[in-house]
């Protein structure tokens, strides 16, 4: 049950798109997040989807996988839809019940929400759907690196995360275990009011948190016993490359955040 | 033969928390030598010693008393630790609590990454360890994928891939059934003799200890016992009162011999015990 939970999913490949520098595509996000804030207006939306949706075609990225990615978000995009569409006035009335009524605005604001919502939960997850995990933290450790003269540590912040994404589903399978051996003992965790449910989690966190300490012990000893001693003259088995390939996208992205700009100072 | 590692006299004491004078000796005047190339084994019951001992060997511990040297580097020295630690590789019980990548080759190259080995090498040595291991084709494989046997293989790899020259395993088959178990004991004997790596195995199992070289057996932070197999194996009295069992084949020797049954007590493996039993067929029958 606790299993389906997807984080950080990766869609193994071998597109364009996979083999970009992580760097680049880190960057790539923020700035299409970026690009998706400073629109105003619905056709500023045409560059970003665009963009978004040439990055899935060239991605292989099945659309279903990025749909079944969005499912647990719905909720929230209901939400935003529902509460937009009343809240906000203008417009012509093209709803009334009592002291409820839908305008012409509110839907126009509605949609252009969720729009501006659902293609910042993809485009984000893309960068996750295409990079490897290891990847990833070395993308952002790179990234880091120059705040390193600041005092931020960002080698042992990437080692943080790599560990953390090593052991997800190891402790996953753990709490599953855990949870197992409580249901026999007769522990109840889908009924009961919320206090009661939360009370149950606790006969299940107490063990799981002991265990990954214990592990982490452990770990901490593997790793020193491996000759681990910081960041400090390491190098890497896949050393981080930005080659044409990453140029040649990072101009397309330029040029997408570009029309977003002209366009609003245009307008 | 030269000596890789050289115990002398080490005394190791735990404190329960630095204020508290309570101390536990884990070790107790331990001396041993530990030859090149050779295999030794080491026994003993729950809370003997035989983990703290392993921690010795690569400086992840320091003695109390005595000291420990590494290729003629003392552990003690900080100068020369990682060399100690490059030089004595260490596979733990738990597969799990060893791996840091989240996928196989990204964790085998944890170990050259850390010595600051270019990166050509570094994958020229993970695809050799994986090799070595039979898991090259798991290389890409996240480890929570694999069987218990299959992650220690993983874990042996990444202590390979920074081709030390002596590997200690402590309790390594612990936590697997016995097919895993048998992979991993194929790879350490493989390491030992193919390879010519110094193994130091830590163990429960006393059938993993019959071709052992030698038999270290520990009892309450000493070593009460040392030789080759066959000369432990028939103090079965001895190692009885140690809380220890002796392997199956000796074990059955001793007690037929109780029975009159002319068994030579030297006598440790199945294979031997096979063959002797049925030479002797006919006039075991007439007994
Ligand atoms: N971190 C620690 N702090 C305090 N005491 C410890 C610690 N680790 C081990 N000890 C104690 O030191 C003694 C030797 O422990 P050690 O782990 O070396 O035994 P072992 O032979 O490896 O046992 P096992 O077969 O259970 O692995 C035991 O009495 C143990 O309780
Ligand atoms: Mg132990």
């Amino acid at each position: 049950m606790i299993r389906d939970i997807t984080l950080g999913q990766y869609y193994p490949g071998d597109s364009f798109i996979h083999r970009l520098d992580p760097r680049l595509k880190i960057i790539a996000v923020l700035v299409f997040i970026v690009a998706l804030f400073i629109t105003s207006e619905f056709y500023g939306f045409i560059f970003t989807a665009v963009y978004l949706a040439v990055v899935i075609i060239i991605s292989k990225v099945p659309p279903r996988f990025i749909l079944r990615g969005m499912k647990p978000v719905l909720l929230i995009l209901i939400c935003t839809f529902i509460i937009n569409i009343f809240v906000i006035k203008g417009g012509d009335v093209i709803f009334k019940l009592g002291f409820l009524s839908i305008e012409q605005n509110g839907i126009k604001m509605a949609v252009f929400l969720v729009t501006r919502l659902v293609m910042l939960i993809i485009g984000s997850s893309m960068l996750t759907f295409t990079t490897k995990p290891m990847m990833l933290t070395d993308g952002l450790e790179s990234l880091m690196n120059p705040l390193k003269k600041v005092g931020v540590p960002s080698h042992e912040l990437a080692m943080m995360m790599s560990i953390a994404l090593r052991f997800i589903p190891t402790l996953l399978e753990e709490t599953d275990k855990i949870m197992k051996a409580q249901l026999a003992r007769g522990a109840d965790f889908e009924t009961g009011s919320i206090v009661k449910r939360a009370k149950g989690l606790i006969p299940i966190l107490i063990p799981l948190f002991i265990s990954a300490f214990r592990r982490a012990d452990e770990l901490a000893m593997a790793m020193e016993a491996r000759c681990y001693r910081g960041g400090e003259n390491r190098t890497r088995m896949n050393a981080l490359k930005f080659s044409i390939r990453d140029l040649v996208a990072g101009a397309v992205t330029v040029l997408m955040a570009a029309g977003i700009v002209i366009t609003k100072i245009a307008m | 033969m030269e000596n890789i590692i050289q115990i002398r006299d080490v005394t190791f004491d735990y404190h329960r928390n630095s204020e508290d004078e309570v101390t536990i000796r884990a070790l107790n005047h331990v001396s041993l030598d530990i030859e090149k190339g050779s295999f030794t084994a080491v026994i003993g019951v729950n809370g003997s010693g035989k983990s703290t001992l392993a921690k010795h060997l690569n400086g992840l511990v320091l003695p109390t008393e005595g000291e420990v040297v590494v290729c003629g580097f003392n552990t003690k020295d900080n100068e020369t630790l990682w060399e100690v630690r490059r030089k004595v590789g260490m596979v733990f019980q738990n597969p799990d609590n060893q791996m840091v990548s989240a996928v196989v080759e990204d964790d085998v190259a944890f170990g050259p990454e850390n010595l600051g080995i270019p990166p050509q090498e570094i994958r020229a040595r993970v695809d050799m360890a994986l090799q070595s291991v039979g898991m090259y084709d798991f290389r890409k494989k996240a480890p929570h994928m694999l069987s218990g046997g299959q992650k220690q293989r993983v874990a042996i790899a990444g202590v390979v891939a920074m081709l030390p020259e002596c590997i200690v395993f402590d309790e390594p088959t612990a936590m697997l059934d016995p097919r895993g178990r048998k992979e991993v004991l194929d790879i350490i004997h493989k390491l030992n003799k193919e390879d010519g790596k110094t193994i130091v195995l830590i163990t429960h199992f006393m059938d993993e200890v019959v071709d052992a070289d030698k038999v270290v057996v520990m009892d309450n932070g000493h070593i009460i016992m040392e030789g080759k197999p066959k000369e432990i194996f028939v103090r079965n009295e001895e190692l009885h009162k140690a809380g220890l069992d002796v392997p199956f084949a000796a074990e059955l020797g001793s007690r037929l011999r109780k029975r009159g049954i002319e068994i030579p007590d030297n006598i440790i493996f199945m294979e031997e015990l096979a063959d002797y039993i049925a030479e002797n067929a006919g006039s075991a029958k007439n007994l």
